[in-house]
């Protein structure tokens, strides 16, 4: 596609230029397996009229995905979301406590608290992988505490031991939200085996996409158990061994999202392979730009990484705001959001103060990744960036009120 | 006929090769579903407020005859959504126990307290006269159920909900193309929701949608019901990912459009159920009244154990074995389930009507999969098994 290159601040689309995409570029994996094959899983649904309840795909899909990650056993599910909720609420025994969360995060994950009669308590995360702090864990701590809920970021899978020894220490169940991780390793293991259970997502965005879906891995027997019932209405003939106070509810995956999943895990080495290959490009892209670096997992478990999402950090070398800069380049039809911005406490209006949490909350871009975004436009992304760079005492002088740059931070 | 021990629970061959199951099942023909699922890969947009679930939300409130449909990923989460779109963050609504577990779980996800009460033995739903005793101070909604596509009293449960200020929720998962005094059942109540699960008469695999003609209260339920920055149209403390995916919408739309034909289909066959089974002692036949329509999608069927001669689970097991796979709605009862069940603070009045027909209740079979030969041939398996009752019962007592 003809991309439209700009010889002048005029011409930024912001300041009303043409834009630099003309189909908005998305942050988005947005995968999809070869239709073919996936259309004769579709039709053998439709023939069998076997469209949902624990049916041959969703089995298929959990026994592959446990042997992908290593894990006994696997529990899909229509969504992660779902399956965070599900846990806190099977964590709190139905007592109403807190469940200990970042609030450097995705925006929901309070959300699934309150659905579980649950209040967050949000602790603040480390400066290098943004991932909880075991001793501001530990301070949160009371006898209210019904479990944490640690998050695998982009960038690393956080102190998984400490946290796991925190847990330990004060007897409260440790699961993760993991959504990101699919194939990434702490230390030599694959995420999907820690803690009392992990949270993965199937959404179109993710790195496997079952159109809407998650999953959860656990080795614990008992409580793979209970999530099955949960999932489907802990209703039936064999509920008398379950837990007095699991609230049922239907978060069953469909078929035709189990048979798009399993397709997509066939292509999963492919599809992280291409991720690398943008990353790389990216990382050559914006190689020569001060102020601006790609975030990126550090450690031995670095090279396993999925690079589903492609994170740049301003620093103060740059010479414009984050929120500025993401409103030039939302403009450009660079589809781009704030990364984890406000921080969840804040939108909250929680008065606890988390000064790691607050100051990342301010550096953070979320730059189009996936299978839309081919080797040029991010070629044509690193050339937009160097031009803003290039002009960026003139663009910073025209920069409009905070006020119309408000539909970027949501 | 068979005699009795020649019955496949005592070794026979089954009436029927194939087992035939309650749900729906409906489906479109193959080549409209390979053509809405190559537009959907080729736009590349599989979920997130696509055009095909903008689409079915639109389709489906015109449906309804309502001002906004707001589809979502399955029953269950409609009536979550609606249960937090009342805005309450406690209370206690009126409930009936005699229902699919998710409308109360719906309630309990939401942080309201479910208070049981019970259901009339004619329509198997909630009547004002039964709720109005159960109201007390801390009661902020009722929350009645269209059981089996039949109104669950919707006028003078308005009214009743306006004497006393509450929020009138309808749980209309089976009421799809159900209408009561030429209304649809989705334009009764503040917010009504429904179900498009696979076993239902709009097949989206799963499925479900809140209805209301409350500009407010769409507002909130668009905005629960995800999380997407885009989709803010009211505040509100809670969101959920209850997203429609474009595989769910596309599948709906197909089949909302065949919704007549299928009601058609399931018609013809309630109706020889009807003559036949209605024919038989001890049976009772659950039929919409005068005023009203159904969708037909369920035959239900009250068994009276000494008039016909067997209990319902006895005829259940007999019938499972011949591959007539019954449900037996709704056992356990829901207020014998899980967390209700163990709660001490739970108020469980004496629910006599429900307990009997938990005990009582025996759905069958009805659905595109099968035919009027079929049912014909069910009635011929129940009508036989009821003739030889007595010996039936002493060889089950036999086998017990």
């Amino acid at each position: 596609m003809k991309v439209t290159r700009k010889r002048s601040v005029d011409e930024l689309a912001l300041f009303g230029g043409p834009a630099l995409f003309q189909r908005p570029r998305s942050i988005g994996q947005l995968d999809a397996p070869p239709i073919e094959p996936f259309l004769a899983s579709l039709k053998s649904i439709i023939e069998q009229r076997r469209l949902t309840n624990d049916g041959p795909f969703v089995r298929e899909l959990e026994a592959q995905l446990a042997a992908y990650h290593g894990v006994a056993h696997v529990v899909a599910l229509a969504n992660a979301g779902l399956g965070l909720m599900m846990l806190m609420q099977t964590f709190s025994d139905g007592r109403p406590g807190t469940v200990i969360m970042p609030a450097f995060s995705f925006r929901g994950l309070p959300h699934f608290a309150r659905w579980a009669g649950q209040t967050p308590c949000f602790a603040d995360v480390t400066p290098d992988t943004h991932t909880l702090q075991p001793e501001s864990v530990e301070n949160c701590i009371t006898d209210r505490t019904r479990s944490i809920l640690a998050v695998c970021n982009v960038n690393g899978a956080g102190n998984i031991d400490d946290l796991t020894s925190v847990a330990a220490r004060h007897g409260i169940p440790l699961f993760f939200d993991s959504v990101y991780g699919i194939g990434n390793r702490y230390g030599q293991t694959r995420l999907g085996g820690f803690g009392r259970a992990e949270v993965f997502s199937l959404h179109a965005t993710k790195l496997l996409n079952g159109f809407e879906g998650g999953y959860v891995t656990t080795n614990d027997a008992g409580l793979a158990q209970s999530l099955r019932h949960q999932r489907n209405f802990a209703y039936g003939s064999d509920t008398a061994g379950l837990p007095p106070h699991l609230l049922g509810c239907n978060a069953k995956l469909n078929e035709i999202h189990a048979a798009m999943a399993l397709h997509s895990l066939q292509n999963i080495n492919a599809i992280i392979d291409a991720n690398r290959r943008r990353f790389a490009l990216y990382r050559k892209a914006l190689s020569t730009l001060p102020g601006l670096s790609l975030l990126a997992p550090t450690g031995p478990d670095a090279e396993t990484w999925n690079h589903s999402m492609v994170i740049a950090e301003i620093a103060p070398e740059w010479p414009l705001s984050r929120d500025f800069t993401c409103a030039l380049l939302r403009a450009e039809g660079v589809a781009i959001n704030p990364y984890y911005s406000p921080p969840l406490h804040l939108k909250d209006n929680d008065p606890v103060r988390l000064p790691v949490t607050e100051s990342l909350a301010q550096r953070f871009l979320q730059l189009p990744a996936g299978h839309q975004v081919r080797p040029d436009d991010i070629a044509a992304i690193g050339e937009l960036l160097q031009f803003l760079h290039a002009h960026g005492d003139s663009i910073a002088a025209r920069r409009p009120a905070s006020s119309e740059l408000c539909g970027v931070s949501r | 006929m068979k005699r009795p021990d020649q019955w496949a629970l005592f070794g026979g061959t089954p009436s029927f090769a194939q087992p035939l199951h309650v749900g729906q099942l409906n489906l479109p023909q193959w080549d409209q579903i390979e053509v809405t699922f190559r537009g959907i890969f080729e736009r590349q947009w599989y979920t997130n407020h696509g055009p095909l679930a903008r689409e079915f939300d639109i389709a489906f409130a015109r449906h309804l005859g309502v001002k906004h449909a707001i589809t979502v990923n399955n029953g269950t989460v409609a009536l979550m959504v609606a249960a937090r779109t009342l805005g309450f963050d406690q209370g206690e609504v009126i409930v009936p126990s005699f229902t699919f577990p998710a409308t109360v779980q719906a309630l309990s996800w939401a942080g309201l307290t479910p208070i049981f009460c019970d259901v009339s033995p004619e329509t198997h739903t909630l009547t004002a006269e039964q709720v109005r005793p159960l109201i007390t101070p801390s009661t902020v909604a009722i929350a009645g159920v269209h059981l089996w596509g039949q109104p669950c009293d919707p006028e003078a449960l308005a009214a009743l909900a306006e004497e006393f200020g509450l929020a009138l929720l309808f749980d209309a998962a089976h009421a799809v193309g159900c209408t009561h005094h030429g209304r649809p059942l989705g334009q009764f109540g503040d917010l009504a929701t429904f179900s498009f699960h696979a076993t239902k008469i709009v097949n989206a695999a799963e499925g479900g949608c809140i209805a209301t003609n409350d500009d407010e209260l769409a507002a909130r339920a668009k905005t629960i019901r995800s999380f997407h920055p885009g989709e803010q149209y009211a505040p509100v403390d809670t969101r959920i990912n209850g997203k429609m995916s474009e595989a769910q919408a596309g599948l709906a739309l197909l089949s909302l459009a065949e919704l007549e034909s299928n009601i058609a289909a399931n018609r013809q066959r309630h109706m020889i159920y009807q003559q036949r089974l209605g024919e038989l002692p001890g049976l009772r036949l659950l039929t919409p009244a005068t005023d009203d329509t159904s969708n037909y999608q369920y035959v239900t069927v009250v068994i009276d154990s000494e008039r016909a001669g067997l209990c319902r689970d006895q005829l259940a097991r007999l019938l499972d074995a011949e591959n007539i796979i019954c449900r037996r709605y709704f056992e356990p009862g829901t207020h014998r389930l899980p967390p209700y069940r163990d709660d001490p603070a739970l108020r469980v009045l004496s629910l006599p009507v429900t307990e009997r027909l938990c005990r009582d209740v025996l759905v069958f079979p009805n659905g595109t999969p099968m035919t009027e030969d079929d049912v014909s041939k069910i009635c011929d398996v129940v009508e036989a098994l009821l003739a030889q009752a007595p010996a039936l019962r002493a060889k089950l007592e036999q086998v017990a």
